[in-house]
């Protein structure tokens, strides 16, 4: 390697961006020629000499409480960024929410209007109560055989004793019956000497399954003397009815919505 | 502020504080005005902590926040002047550096910086980024976005012109030459 290129190659050689075969030729140059030598010695002199200017050059230095100030700021736009953000979408995504926990209220309580818990509330006074109705009542298995198997499922869903908060609860008769139009799975069950209905009927929403915890928010509708609840089980509307209090008809509501829909989705996976 | 953006300013904080004065230097070098460079700085700030998350922890944070900070300048310029770059001024001056001529024996830093400052800007940069920032040929590529045989073309040639600005300077004047005090914008200080 002569002079020539050693000194093309000096100002990389100090950079250390040279390949390590062309630095060890570089120094086997520099270590036999004293002008290449002093020329790089002074490159080496200018760039120290330039980098110390530079950083120390009293025109070029910030004010000493530049860089606090300087970080302050951003920090303070971004907070006004983020403030800025959450005043223009947060409306808008508190709607969402909104919208969809109404929509999620209406599909849990979606298909019982009034209508349905007046029919509801009607078998249990013409079926449970008085035993008063137009068409005699048949066999669980036989309303799964000719209407909708799902009914055959009440054969041991609730169990026929379930505890509850409210007593003892103890299932007298399961059937199928019909009122105001409507064909249901009736369990008639009885505790602390009241008569409490589990009705189910239809099934659009094949599948969704209702979550139990939100029943005991569930609206109580009363008609008739009696106090009506309804909830989804597996698909299918399910409705509680019963004169018992308040408090023990929610008690008893919501252990009948848990036993039926543990049960239930026990015999759906089986 | 939520603890994640609190932990996140933190990292942050903690990422740029040490860079800001060189930050500052070179955006007062290349701006020529306090308040103009100021601000570069703090809306290169501001960019990177937005990018921040694209930031890569353990690398150059230096050239990313410079990276940053030529972006800017370079769409400021672009915005403040519609006059069109000299696209390759390489080439223009390539037959302008007949020879390198010694390092003079006294230089002072005024010399050296104000013989820096009659450069063109593109050759400014690069050997501000070499020489004084330390980046290697590639981090200058990337800081300004150019190939790396631009950014060792430039190099050479800006190191030439150097050596030439500070012999000429030697040799007429003999002691300090006063920074130009050239107008904003006027200057040949383009990102190419």
């Amino acid at each position: 390697m002569d002079c020539r290129e050693v000194r093309d190659l000096l100002d990389s050689y100090l950079g250390q961006e040279l390949l390590v075969e062309t630095n060890h030729a570089v120094i086997r140059h520099l270590e036999t020629c004293a002008g290449c030598r002093a020329e790089c010695d002074a490159r080496r002199r200018l760039r120290a000499t330039l980098r110390r200017a530079f950083n120390e050059s009293p025109a070029l230095q910030p004010r000493p409480s530049f860089s606090a100030e300087a970080l302050a700021s951003v920090r303070g736009s971004a907070r006004r960024q983020r403030r800025r953000w959450l005043q223009n979408w947060a409306p808008i995504a508190a709607s969402l929410v909104l919208i969809a926990g109404a929509a999620l209220f209406m599909f849990l309580t979606r298909t019982r209007g009034p209508a349905d818990l007046r029919a509801a509330v009607g078998d249990h006074l013409n079926c449970a109560v008085k035993f008063h109705l137009a068409e005699r009542p048949i066999t669980l298995a036989e309303a799964a055989a000719r209407f909708d198997p799902f009914l055959a499922r009440l054969e041991q869903t609730p169990p026929a004793d379930v505890a509850t908060a409210a007593g003892p609860l103890h299932v007298l008769e399961r059937h199928s019956c019909v009122f105001a139009g409507h064909r249901y799975g009736h369990v008639v069950l009885e505790v602390d000497k009241h008569l409490v209905s589990l009705l189910v009927t239809g099934g659009e929403a094949a599948g969704s399954i209702a979550d139990v915890r939100t029943l005991a928010a569930h609206a109580v509708d009363r008609i008739e003397g009696q106090r009506v609840t309804s909830f989804d089980l597996d698909g299918h509307d399910a409705y509680v009815v019963s004169d018992l209090g308040e408090v023990q008809f929610r008690q008893v509501a919501d252990a009948l919505a848990s036993v039926s829909n543990r049960v239930a989705n026990v015999a759906a996976i089986r | 502020m939520t603890a994640s953006s609190a932990g996140r300013w933190d990292a942050f904080e903690a990422e740029v504080l040490p860079h800001i004065d060189r930050l500052f230097r070179v955006a007062m070098w290349f701006e020529r005005d306090r308040a103009e460079a100021e601000d570069l700085v703090q809306d290169t700030l501001r960019q990177a902590l937005e990018s921040f998350d694209r930031y890569t922890p353990g690398t150059n944070c230096r050239a990313w926040l410079l990276t940053i900070l030529q972006y800017l300048r370079s769409n400021r310029r672009r915005a403040k002047s519609r006059a069109p770059f000299v696209s390759d001024p390489e080439e223009r001056l390539a037959g302008t550096i007949p020879f390198v001529p010694p390092v003079p024996d006294r230089l002072t830093d005024e010399d050296l910086l104000s013989a820096l400052d009659r450069l063109p800007a593109q050759y400014q940069e690069v050997i501000l980024l070499s020489d004084v920032e330390e980046f290697t040929y590639k981090e200058i590529a990337s800081t300004l976005s150019v190939p790396i045989g631009t950014v060792m073309s430039r190099l050479h040639r800006g190191r030439a012109l150097l050596r030439q600005e500070l012999a000429t300077s030697n040799r007429t004047l003999g002691a300090a030459v006063p920074r130009p005090n050239r107008a904003r914008g006027t200057g040949n200080h383009g990102l190419s």
